[in-house]
């Protein structure tokens, strides 16, 4: 270990032990040997399941710590040997940041969370409040320093995160996929937050270690790129290796810093009159209003409605991209097409059906529903089972359920997991499960929560495929999505939501040039720089 | 138009904690005289069961909070919450326990008395009653007051973390129970224990697939607990607790009052008021 080497790693492996009696261990890493100077700022990118994650949690000491598996190899960090000194005592050189924001906070207030490190450290209380203030100001939190965590936006939450892994002035910063769980907004939010931190590293001399899907910030930041792959490193070098091995990225979906999303055009149609196209409409939302009720309160009609006089239909076989802000009503539509929610006034119609006159349960033999965060669906025993529970639950026979398992199982290459539990698999198999779940009920409408969200683009293109192939066999599809280049490759038609109304909607157009401007022109949020600050939240409710 | 919300994922919402922020008279007392007023709450109520006196001690309650200005939204919350369970004991309490000699109606060995319905009511309101006793410091105590008061008293900082640290998530669980449950009803789960294609069922078997129909829901809850407890522990030892050789400090430092030990006065020399005016009562 040379004397400005702060990280080495010797050929680490990591295998995690099973989850369940008589599994097999899950291979987190092969065999990684890296080392990282002082004061260098590596990112490190690879597709979903390459080991990123793991690799975050051998260098913060977790593994193999405080995770259940086995370890090979070895890890030093600033001189310490991870798996002999523990990771609180490691943490006094090491901040870290986990992908999942509302794990990692969990005190009461912004300002006890930036305040437990130092307590753990000793600090005199009477230094504390301005050690407070100050991480806070780094990464623009300090007018939040009294707010309870969990009424922030996913993006705010990071940021306090951040500052409370900075609170006691670490060597490292680990920086887990720290935007992996965030929207545009609050992807945005972060990456601000770490520029201004990146602008400072170099009086502090912070070395940073970011794994990240989204590589769009790397080229001026990163002094190195550690890229990934099934657990191994596959290449490292400076950011030029994004142009100079295109190829490597292409190959492992992960998408390269100048990888521009398309601008949407959309040929503005007159919603309430569809039927001149003479499609048929499997989907009539006519002058739909809801407004939320907030607890204790009863006053519903003086808060601002979540969906706002939304009048369109949708034919048969469409394929429509639902876009927007975060709380511009998306989930709240889409909520209303399986009578999870139903109008406060107006009506839905939904493959003949009234949704006020009919449950949810019943709603479901017509509307499939694929929700964002898979560990919310995920519940049996095996991958099989939980697949069929669907079309069992319809009321279809043995013969049909384990025709649509094996149907749905083949779809998303799950074979192999087919008498494993669901919840044992990596975030991306688990995904895979709850989407062939869905499908599997086989409905003729699908509604589709981000499906790619979290996702590299393999895997993104590889589900998006699947859905389309429905589509074209005539399967309506309503996909909830910030992912614009998704949207251009996959939609027909586009909805846009704004403050609960339908903004625009109509055929996606894929033969206009750029400069004609007879033509809706829409971006995503991301790229929209008047867009205000909106705090995320209750976006199940938005 | 910005909108307060909060969200990570979506399908993942989050909300208040049980800590109402505030500067109230109860917000500023010292959390272990709260405990002290807490605990003579719970045992009186739990010593005497009198309709009267049920019904005084949840008046004092809600006329303590009020007083602090706790919002009238969360004592409602407090009524919803227990709302069920509340309903439940009342209607159930007449059938397990017969007894009484003003017998009202019998059917079999169904009997209404006097004596057991105004238990019913008595036990109706014990409830509440409790519950309010523990949410005036819960409501009034934030996380790291609640944590310095616990080990002023004897109690292992880690305990008092662990303690404090699942009560800030009952929210959060909540709320991944009403999302888990929306996503297995999109699948055709019918919490109602009918498939989505309905059928009839008897009372008890609907009893008894009702209950199982909520498994799929507790089951993905609890997965989903599992990996967050597990992640909130790696955070909480990645910032250092448990840091070998260090004595901990806290930032929060509790001092007793003048208005603190007048506050466990009255509480102490109102639960021996109480007490003694019980028992000449009889």
């Amino acid at each position: 270990m040379s004397l400005d080497t702060l990280i080495e790693t010797h050929e680490l492996g990591w295998r995690y032990a099973p989850v369940v009696d008589g599994g097999r261990p899950i291979d987190g890493l092969g065999s990684v040997t890296v080392t990282i100077r002082s004061g260098e700022f590596v990112g490190v990118v690879g597709p979903t399941g390459a080991g990123k994650s793991t690799l975050c949690m051998a260098l913060t000491g977790i593994i193999p710590n405080l995770a259940d598996g086995e370890m090979t190899g070895s890890v030093r960090v600033a001189g310490m040997d991870t798996a002999t000194v523990g990771v609180a005592e490691l943490s006094s050189r090491i901040g870290y940041v986990q992908q999942d924001p509302e794990s990692q906070l969990f005190c009461s207030s912004v300002e006890d969370e930036i305040a437990f490190p130092l307590e753990n450290r000793g600090m005199d209380p009477a230094l504390m409040d301005s050690r407070i203030d100050e991480v806070l100001r780094l990464v623009g939190m300090e007018d939040y320093r009294t707010r309870i965590p969990t009424s922030l936006s996913g993006g705010q939450m990071q940021r306090v995160a951040i500052a409370a892994a900075l609170a006691a002035d670490p060597d490292i910063l680990i920086l887990d996929e720290p935007t992996a769980a965030l929207d545009p907004d609050g992807r945005r939010e972060v990456f601000a937050a770490l520029d201004a931190l990146r602008r400072n590293r170099a009086r502090h001399d912070l070395t940073v270690v970011m794994a990240e899907q989204d590589t769009s910030h790397f080229p001026g930041w990163a002094d190195r790129i550690l890229v990934l792959d099934h657990g191994n490193l596959a290449e490292q070098g400076d950011v030029s290796l994004f142009s100079e091995r295109r190829e490597l990225f292409d190959r492992l979906g992960v998408a390269v810093p100048d990888d521009v999303e398309p601008d949407l055009r959309i040929i503005a149609d007159d919603a309430s009159t569809p039927s001149r196209s003479g499609d048929e409409p499997i989907i009539t939302l006519d002058h739909v209003t809801y407004r939320y009720a907030s607890g204790g309160r009863t006053d519903t009609a003086q808060r601002p409605p979540a969906l706002d006089d939304v009048t369109c239909t949708i034919p048969r076989g469409a394929f429509v991209g639902l876009i927007g802000r975060n709380g511009s009503g998306k989930t709240t539509l889409a909520r209303h097409l399986n009578a999870l929610l139903t109008p406060v006034s107006g009506r839905v119609t939904v493959d003949g059906l009234d949704t006020r006159r009919h449950t949810v349960g019943q709603m479901a033999t017509h509307v499939g529903f694929v929700f964002q965060n898979p560990d919310h669906q995920i519940f049996c025993a095996t991958t099989r089972e939980e697949i069929g529970f669907g079309p069992k639950a319809l009321g279809r026979t043995p013969q049909q359920v384990e025709t649509a398992v094996d149907k749905a199982m083949r779809l998303f290459g799950l074979e192999r997991f087919a008498d494993v539990s669901p919840a044992t698999l990596g975030y991306g198999d688990r995904r895979a499960v709850a989407l062939a779940s869905v499908l599997a009920m086989d409905t003729p409408v699908l509604v589709l929560d981000e499906p790619t969200a979290g996702l590299d683009r393999n895997l993104s293109t590889r589900f998006l495929d699947t859905v389309a192939e429905l589509n074209r066999a005539g399967t309506t599809v309503i996909m909830i999505s910030h992912d614009m280049a998704a949207v251009t490759r996959y939609c027909t038609h586009v909805m846009r939501m704004d403050d609960g109304r339908l903004a625009e909607y109509g055929r996606l157009d894929r033969t206009v040039a750029p400069s004609d401007h007879d033509h809706a022109h829409i971006q995503d949020s991301r790229h929209d720089p008047t867009h205000e600050n909106h705090t995320k939240g209750n976006d199940d409710g938005r | 138009m910005i909108r307060r919300m909060r969200t990570t994922r979506k399908g993942m919402t989050m909300d208040a904690d049980l800590y109402v922020p505030g500067d109230g008279w109860l917000h500023r007392a010292d959390p272990r005289v709260k405990f002290a007023l807490s605990l003579a709450l719970l045992v009186m109520c739990l010593i005497w069961r009198n309709w009267a006196f049920m019904l005084s001690m949840l008046a004092l309650e809600h006329i303590l909070l009020a007083t602090d200005r706790v919002p009238a939204e969360r004592i409602a919350w407090v009524w919803r919450t227990l709302a069920m369970l509340i309903t439940l004991i009342v209607v159930l309490w007449p059938i397990f326990d017969p007894s009484g000699g003003h017998e009202i109606w019998r059917w079999g060995i169904l009997r209404l008395t006097r004596e057991n319905l105004v238990m019913a009511a008595v036990m109706g309101l014990r409830i509440p009653a409790l519950g309010f006793a523990c949410f005036l410091t819960l409501f009034t105590t934030s996380q790291p007051r609640l944590i310095r008061g616990l080990v002023a008293l004897g109690m292992p900082y880690r305990a008092g973390l662990t303690l404090a640290t699942s009560l800030r998530y009952i929210p959060v669980f909540f709320r991944i129970f009403q999302s888990v449950s929306a996503a297995q009803r999109a699948r055709g789960l019918d919490l109602n224990g009918r498939s989505a294609v309905g059928g009839a069922h008897n009372p008890f078997s609907a009893l008894v697939a009702r209950f199982k129909s909520y498994l799929p829901v507790i089951v993905a809850v609890l997965i989903r607990a599992y990996r967050m407890s597990q992640g909130v522990g790696w955070a909480m030892e990645s910032r250092g607790l448990g840091m070998p050789g260090v004595a901990r400090t806290y930032r929060v430092s509790l001092r007793m009052r003048p208005a603190d030990w007048l506050l466990l006065a009255l509480t102490v020399a109102g639960a021996i008021g109480v007490a003694a005016a019980m028992i000449m009562i009889g």
